[in-house]
């Protein structure tokens, strides 16, 4: 009773005021779809990681953007990821350029002699210069953090 | 499934936002509940359209609030009320707790069902006091005209008060 009545001494009301709803966690923009639906998925939500950076860029078409994010996240059928899954044979997993190492996603990519020679030339066609990156996400961080 | 593919990421995953590193795709569960809700909170701010006053003479209303309608609510509505009331909904019963009223002169607002003090009603802080008030559906304005103070009007008991 003390408490209730502490409390309400603390009131002022103004008569000529209308009383109005307030949604509390965004007093500013009130109730918002978007808003609520992020507040009800925060529960589920990951920690920071490479992938968000990625610029999603209107220009850029959606499937590239998806192929990208697979790449990031490790998720190319390449043969490594096909022998863990159990779709082809622990003994198949050679590259498919030919250059008789086994085919991950960092090899595919950077290191194989045939297809990571490329990064060399777009490099060099869009005048960036900078040391051999050793993973994928490597070389993402170089080019977002490179180019100004 | 015949046509199984090879799954190659979490639904968890993909559903998460852009910004932290998701596909951004929605779950449709918890999207539909947003939108549901949304219905709830116009109806606490849209009084004056056409909409509410078709539920508000189908339903019936009570401190400030529709009726659930029991079975004769349709399922859209039925939907809404659970969200309201916070029942069979994940989160529970986060539609109350994120609402609260900015007062005014106090008569658009219900003393002890509606949170308009801290973050919490007073039927729910001070339970004792509302069962035993014989002023349960007034509102702030009242209340206060009534007299808050000590020994004020507002404070009327069903029985004899032992504080």
């Amino acid at each position: 009773m003390v408490e209730i009545m502490n409390l309400l001494s603390k009131v002022t009301l103004h008569d000529s005021v209308e009383d109005v709803w307030m949604w509390r966690p965004n007093t500013g923009d009130g109730y918002t779809v978007r808003g609520v639906y992020q507040m009800l998925m925060r529960q589920e939500m990951h920690d920071h990681d490479i992938v968000s950076e990625a610029p999603w860029h209107k220009s850029v078409p959606l499937k590239l953007f998806i192929c990208a994010w697979r790449l990031f996240r490790n998720r190319w059928p390449t043969k490594d990821n096909l022998v863990r899954r159990g779709i082809i044979n622990m003994d198949d997993q050679l590259c498919v350029s030919g250059c008789g190492q086994n085919e991950t996603i960092d090899h595919l990519i950077i290191h194989c002699p045939i297809f990571g020679n490329l990064w060399q030339l777009v490099k060099s066609w869009i005048g960036v210069y900078s040391v051999d990156p050793y993973q994928v996400t490597d070389n993402f961080y170089q080019f977002v953090h490179s180019i100004p | 499934m015949v046509n199984r593919k090879i799954a190659w990421v979490a639904w968890n995953t993909i559903c998460t936002s852009k910004e932290v590193g998701g596909l951004g795709v929605k779950r449709l569960n918890e999207f539909n509940i947003a939108l549901l809700a949304n219905w709830c909170w116009r109806c606490l701010v849209v009084r004056d359209s056409l909409w509410f006053k078709v539920l508000s003479s189908r339903y019936g209303e009570e401190r400030g609030w529709l009726r659930e309608g029991g079975r004769m609510g349709s399922a859209w509505w039925r939907e809404i009320v659970k969200i309201h009331e916070g029942i069979g909904v994940k989160g529970g019963n986060w539609f109350e707790e994120s609402i609260s009223k900015r007062i005014g002169n106090g008569f658009n607002t219900y003393f002890w069902s509606d949170c308009w003090v801290g973050t919490t009603t007073f039927m729910e802080r001070f339970r004792r006091l509302f069962d035993l008030s014989i002023h349960q559906e007034l509102t702030v304005g009242a209340m206060h005209a009534l007299g808050w103070g000590e020994n004020g009007e507002a404070w009327g008991w069903r029985r004899r008060f032992l504080a």
